[in-house]
């Protein structure tokens, strides 16, 4: 009877590996965190990763958001670096050519197609500076900050474009962290194990933070900050927002965001008909389970239980949990932590880049996280703590909870960096999920999933056409193999960084997605049927599938 | 009554000095504090070149959290008796308790100098350590004085820092130890669950947590702890019966007041989740300085 025995072909997670394909990639990038000696927080900051398709054919490109030398230092700032994706496994530094160099100190940022005309737009968060770089369309970008309005002078972080009002134009979340710069600098002291007070960082408790800025989209090139209007809380003591991300958690259609905090609570902006209200603390992801602020750092939604309600992972501080919030429904969350399997996995490390993802592509979410510590002579202050630190990876075993598959993925995991910023994105085009990884101080590296693609899959881009054109904000749910799994494209997520603009379903063993149901921004619902597995779709909003490309490995 | 005993009484009887002193120690052992301040003033005042005197004045102080003025009777003692030991070890809780804390651990240090043999030095100097969230020190001192006196206060500390670095079987032997040691540590048992609930034994995390309400029936933290683990049971009447009995224990228990508020809204008790988030907000603006995640990192900026 073993023939009639379903054949299976998922993958064991012990067959699955991430390896270093930086240097064979071309990827060169190495960051400057302009230490000088005078413990300038933003030191401590690192750069985000941003992949888009800058040049729009069909691949994802690197651009890595890069720090500069700080005084008493006076060399050149190396900028910012764009890498083109070539489409055989290489990239080409196309910095130059495409304008997007910036000299000032960045941290991170967000590329979304801002104006509608079919290429992606730049904006690039930093300390002291932004800046703002629209796509012409022919490899090359105009820089426009003040043009288009978003010229700031504070310290900004994370970054994301989405949809506030429903008007098929992207609009910009911008987070601003602490009233910190060149002129209000302190310095701390810190205790080493001798005994002895040692420069070291301040914590985030010696400044002031800054709210965040909301601007809203005018349609005709330009944005407008409509932060007070908008419902953007003013709370100097509570605005120190690092991470920011987006989804309709309340499942009313339209997109919410989570924001956040270093040491202070953390936001919920649900969005009202344009208008954010902040819920934080009455949805219950404002603190922790025990009612604490911690440091939040990176962010990511994800559906972890499939049970078609976005939940919420946020990386913290050493000595603090990952957490990671269940959605009730309803708007409400609870801290399943310990729930998930997560609440002692963390505890020494110090998280920032996170992103759920489905590297086996089993139809699970699952977590990774890129560690480092801020406190760059750590190990003097508490020797059981380190400055750089290995990744985790977390594989969701199915019903939500996470086993920790740190160790069995691959030695480049383990390799120990500060890490920061953190994205995904398939870039060699095999069905996988890889992971591009910012190092504070330290080389980017790109990380190549090997085996994640021995289970099906299907990618989705999306095109809108009543809704922003590209379709961020978009709910799809994949109905395959008698369930379902749901997502939403958004641009930012982890922390200062943004991963591929497309939905990528792990499909399992399932032969195609029977169903795919896409609910655009515009309130347009459209169900599509039969993709087969190991599909590149584009998916138009009102015209229907434009390209479905099935791949064989 | 011998006869040593009845020349000591007639001696002590004769010296307005001792006789201060003998009755304010008697207030101090019988924990009336104010009324041995008085008497240690006295002693102090008819003898001011006595470091005892103001010793005993610094600790009757120090009870009734009068710690400034403590500080400054054991620094006057610390003059008079500059090597006792026990002179810098109040002196170290008086500064501890005012949150100076390098001079606390300067006194500590100077008192496990004078006195290497007593272990509840270097406990204090551990959690002094401890509070700072410098671990490591903390390990090493809590290590010391298990090395000198096998204690259940001693394990119980150890544990906590071997939690608090993740080494999660280390702290749980650590833990057992303590009850093997003393069975009624209730502090324990909830220090033990809440390394069973990092540790995904749940079962094993609600029978320590029972066991610490059994033992003191007002251990606000384990009632606390039974309705976190209720609430991902899904049982979410137990949890609020637990909630609500830590809240009984103790009104300002934080996380308890969050969770209830959290779970009541959630049941569309919509007004009592209101007064209890409104007290939540409170509570954490009187705990907002140890809500704080860093501190050892980055006190003392230098401006």
């Amino acid at each position: 009877m073993f023939w009639l025995l379903p054949i299976l072909a998922i993958a064991s997670p012990g067959s699955l590996r991430f390896l270093d394909a930086t240097r064979e990639a071309g990827i060169r990038f190495v960051h400057e965190r302009g230490a000088g000696g005078k413990k300038y927080l933003v030191e401590t900051f690192g750069g985000g990763v941003l992949v888009f398709d800058y040049d729009a054919d069909g691949l994802p490109d690197l651009y890595f958001v890069n720090g500069a030398p700080l005084p008493p230092r006076n060399d050149p700032a190396p900028g910012n670096r764009l890498y083109r994706n070539l489409g055989d496994g290489t990239f080409e530094d196309v910095t130059e050519r495409a304008g997007v160099k910036s000299g000032t100190y960045g941290t991170g940022g967000s590329a979304a197609d801002v104006d509608n005309d079919g290429d992606e737009d730049l904006y690039v968060t930093g300390f002291g500076d932004t800046a703002f770089f629209r796509n012409r369309g022919d490899g090359t970008f105009a820089e426009e900050t003040d043009p288009a309005g978003l010229r700031s002078t504070l310290w900004s972080a994370s970054a994301a474009f989405f949809e506030l009002d429903s008007d098929g134009f992207l609009d910009l979340f911008v987070c601003n962290y602490l009233d910190a710069s060149l002129e209000n600098h302190k310095t701390c002291l810190a205790t080493n194990t001798r005994g002895e007070r040692i420069p070291s960082y301040c914590h985030p408790d010696e400044y002031d933070g800054t709210p965040g800025v909301l601007y809203r989209n005018r349609g005709e090139g330009g944005f407008m900050d409509v932060s007070r209007e908008g419902g953007i809380l003013f709370d100097a003591r509570e605005s120190k927002s690092l991470g920011v991300v987006g989804a309709d958690y309340d499942g009313d259609g339209d997109t919410d965001l989570y924001v956040a905090n270093d040491s202070t609570r953390n936001f919920l902006y649900r969005n009202d008909g344009g208008r954010l209200k902040e819920l934080g603390l009455e949805a219950g992801v404002g603190y922790n389970e025990e009612g604490f602020p911690e440091a939040g750092m990176g962010t990511d939604f994800g559906d972890i239980d499939r049970d078609g309600w976005p939940d919420l992972v946020v990386t913290n501080f050493d000595l603090e949990k990952n957490t990671v919030y269940r959605n009730l429904g309803g708007g409400f969350f609870l801290d399943a932590t310990a729930a998930f399997g997560l609440s002692g996995a963390s505890l020494t490390e110090l998280g920032f880049g996170a992103e759920l993802f489905d590297f086996d592509n089993d139809g699970w979410l699952d977590l990774v996280v890129a560690n480092g510590h801020i406190i760059d002579n750590i190990e003097a202050v508490q020797p059981s703590l380190r400055y750089a630190q290995p990744m985790q990876l977390f594989r969701n075993r199915g019903g939500g909870r996470f086993g920790d598959e740190s160790r069995s993925a691959g030695e480049a995991l383990q390799r120990k960096r500060v890490g920061r910023g953190l994205a995904t994105t398939d870039f060699d085009r095999d069905g996988d999920l890889d992971l591009v990884v910012s190092s504070g101080g330290g080389p980017a590296e790109l990380l190549r999933n090997d085996g994640g693609n021995e289970n099906g899959w299907i990618s989705l881009a999306l095109v809108g056409t009543s809704s922003n054109r590209d379709g961020v904000g978009a709910r799809v749910e994949v109905r395959a193999g008698g369930s379902s799994q749901a997502e939403e494209l958004r641009t930012a997520s982890s922390y200062l960084s943004q991963s591929e603009l497309a939905l990528h379903f792990g499909l399992g063993t399932a032969p195609a997605a029977e169903q795919v149901i896409v609910r655009w921004p515009s309130g347009r619902s459209e169900t599509y049927p039969g993709i087969a597995t190991r599909s590149r779709v584009s998916i138009k909003e009102g015209v229907g599938v434009l390209r479905s490309s099935p791949e064989v490995r | 009554m011998g006869l040593s005993g009845a020349l000591l009484l007639a001696s002590v009887l004769q010296d307005p000095f001792s006789e201060a002193l003998a009755e304010g120690r008697k207030h101090l052992e019988e924990h009336r504090a104010a009324e041995a301040e008085v008497l240690f003033r006295r002693a102090s005042e008819l003898r001011p070149s006595d470091g005892g005197a103001r010793y005993f004045l610094g600790v009757a102080l120090l009870q009734q959290g009068k710690s400034e003025d403590a500080a400054r009777a054991l620094e006057e003692a610390k003059g008079i008796s500059p090597r006792n030991a026990a002179v810098a070890f109040e002196l170290g809780n008086a500064y501890y308790s005012l949150e100076r804390l390098d001079l606390a651990e300067e006194a500590f240090l100077e008192a496990a100098a004078n006195a290497p043999s007593w272990d509840r030095i270097r406990l204090r100097l551990g959690w002094l350590y401890y509070s700072r969230v410098e671990i490591e020190r903390a390990a090493a001192e809590f290590n010391r004085a298990l090395g000198i006196a096998e204690s259940a206060t001693g394990r119980y500390y150890l544990g906590l820092t071997e939690a608090a670095l993740g080494e999660l079987d280390a702290a749980c032997r650590s833990y057992r130890k303590a009850l093997e040691l003393d069975p009624e540590m209730a502090d324990v048992q909830v220090a033990l669950g809440r390394a069973y609930v990092r540790l995904n034994r749940a079962q094993d995390a609600e029978s320590a947590f029972r066991s610490a309400t059994a033992l003191d029936p007002s251990q606000a933290e384990a009632h606390y702890q039974l309705g976190l683990l209720s609430l991902e049971r899904g049982d979410d009447d137990a949890s609020v019966k637990s909630f609500e009995l830590a809240l009984a224990a103790n009104p300002r228990h934080q996380s308890a007041c969050y969770n209830l508020s959290l779970l009541l809204a959630r049941r569309g008790d919509v007004e009592r989740a209101d007064e209890l988030r409104a007290r939540f907000q409170e509570i954490l603006a009187e705990n907002q300085n140890r809500a704080r995640t860093r501190t050892a990192i980055s006190r003392e900026p230098d401006r």
